[in-house]
């Protein structure tokens, strides 16, 4: 039982963060338009 | 086509929060919402098919730092979004920082040069700063 712990234990710190990779904020300069 | 043309477009896409457009300054500023799948690329394309063209991008982006053969790469493992960093040469230090937050998540902010024409390779984003994700 004891054995059983520890192995889920270390599994959960193996799982990656999975927060994401994301774009907060853009500035992005345009040209063109006349 | 104008300014408002742009703006309605960028509202548009799944994941901006707000999108802004001057045309007397030359910049689109676009927030985008928590958990959005947005590349910087698709903004670009947008702007692109409403007639302008996208000059360099300041960017705020949160992700996982990863170095692989040498090379800076911020990504998300089950992701297809992977942005090259390189070495901003005004802020020289960002980037031995990234070295040291490798395998961490954090936000950088920096520039996302011009796409250079006709060349698949995308241009590294000069990373300016880099800070600590504060968990809520």
């Amino acid at each position: 039982m004891l054995r059983l712990t520890l192995s889920f234990s270390i599994l959960v710190s193996l799982v990656p963060n999975v927060a994401g990779a994301q774009l907060q904020e853009m500035r992005q300069t345009i040209f063109g338009m006349d | 086509m104008c300014a408002h043309t742009v703006r309605v477009a960028l509202r548009k896409i799944e994941g901006v929060e707000s999108a802004d457009v001057s045309l007397k300054q030359g910049v689109a500023t676009v927030r985008f919402k928590p958990d959005n799948r947005i590349a910087v690329d698709q903004i670009r394309d947008v702007v692109r098919s409403n007639g302008f063209t996208p000059k360099a991008a300041e960017v705020r982006i949160r992700g996982s730092v990863i170095e692989e053969k040498g090379e800076l790469l911020l990504a998300v493992p089950g992701r297809d979004q992977v942005y090259h960093l390189g070495r901003d040469p005004n802020a020289p230090a960002a980037i031995e920082r990234l070295r040291q937050v490798a395998g961490r998540e954090v936000i950088i902010e920096g520039t996302a040069p011009e796409a250079a024409k006709g060349q698949a390779r995308v241009e590294p984003i000069r990373v300016r700063s880099v800070s600590d994700v504060i968990k809520r």
